[in-house]
């Protein structure tokens, strides 16, 4: 699967934002560091560039977007921003998904999450509970299928690293 | 009765009548009739009379069950009155019932539907989901839940069926 620069740069400020939500800070260089995972020194120095241009308020909100529009105009590498993140995890589970569903003699959705997703039996209601609420429709029709999973994971940050945990990436 | 609810209702009552047995054993031939298909016990010996008058049948439940089954088929008794005596055309009612509700459903969710349309309470609704989902089977991984698999999934369990059929009852 091919991603775009579009697709790394708006998962990128998604999980910069997953990462300091419901956390609060005191220093702007923290912000930094917790949204995307880099070094104190780093920290510094990109704060540094940011006052030298511009005043951004101190909140997490806008100090990530500040961020995120260096990026944006190649600040760094947005590749090397992803590396720090651990990679583009949905991706690497899309492939290690297809590879064990080529294993998969068919079955359940319950069979399904145990022998392609590897989720262990004190997992499985709960990731139903949520994969379901995550479906929706205005009559009774509701698609259960890898596409609607993995779209549910890309929208859940907590579950698609557990997802990315359950295969070792 | 045209032919395809005729032979969905024969399905019912073969399946009614060997959930009705199932873990049982039974010393007497009559007594499978009573308890299969809820037949009074004159109404047994008549039957068994009639069964012994035409044919040897082996003694097991099985044999008894398909025997009864086979002379439905053939007309000796009304399938419409041995439905009745099971309580009705379960499943025809509920879907007539859902499909009323469905007219003033608003929800979102698959458990919205569950709430609202069924009236599972929230007790009952993790236990009937995870059966539902068992029921489904796929040789990937494309499931759809929708009505027409929900009915089949209650056709299949007897035990869902009552409770669901209690279920719309209790509303009426």
């Amino acid at each position: 699967m091919a991603i775009d620069n579009q697709e790394l740069f708006k998962y990128i400020e998604k999980r910069a934002k997953y990462n300091v939500k419901d956390k609060t800070f005191f220093r702007n260089t923290d912000i930094l560091k917790e949204a995307f995972l880099i070094s104190e020194d780093r920290a510094y120095e990109i704060l540094k560039d940011i006052m030298s241009r511009k005043i951004v308020k101190n909140t997490k909100e806008a100090v990530i977007e500040e961020y995120m529009n260096m990026l944006g105009s190649g600040y760094a590498s947005l590749k090397e921003q992803m590396e720090l993140f651990g990679g583009h995890k949905l991706s690497a589970i899309k492939k290690e998904a297809e590879f064990k569903f080529r294993k998969f003699k068919g079955g359940t959705i319950i069979d399904v999450l145990k022998e392609v997703y590897n989720v262990e039996d004190e997992d499985i209601a709960s990731i139903i509970i949520r994969y379901m609420e995550s479906l929706t429709s205005e009559e009774f029709a509701f698609k259960v299928n890898i596409n609607t999973f993995h779209k549910f994971l890309d929208k859940n940050m907590d579950e698609l690293d557990k997802q990315a945990e359950r295969y070792g990436l | 009765m045209i032919i395809e609810t005729e032979d969905r209702l024969l399905r019912y009552i073969e399946d009614r009548a060997r959930e009705n047995i199932k873990g049982k054993s039974f010393f007497k031939t009559t007594d499978v009739l009573e308890q299969a298909f809820w037949l009074s016990k004159e109404k047994s010996y008549e039957v068994l009379k009639n069964i012994m008058a035409r044919k040897n049948i082996g003694n097991s439940k099985n044999d008894v069950i398909n025997e009864y089954i086979d002379m439905l088929k053939k007309g000796y008794v009304s399938i419409q009155e041995q439905v009745d005596v099971f309580g009705g055309d379960k499943i025809s009612s509920i879907i007539h019932t859902a499909e009323k509700r469905f007219k003033e459903y608003k929800g979102e969710t698959f458990f919205d539907v569950l709430r609202e349309v069924y009236k599972i309470s929230d007790y009952d609704i993790m236990h009937i989901t995870e059966k539902y989902l068992n029921f489904l089977k796929s040789p990937s991984f494309v499931f759809r839940l929708d009505k027409e698999t929900f009915h089949k999934f209650l056709q299949s369990d007897l035990d869902e069926l009552d409770k669901q059929f209690d279920r719309f009852v209790d509303l009426q």
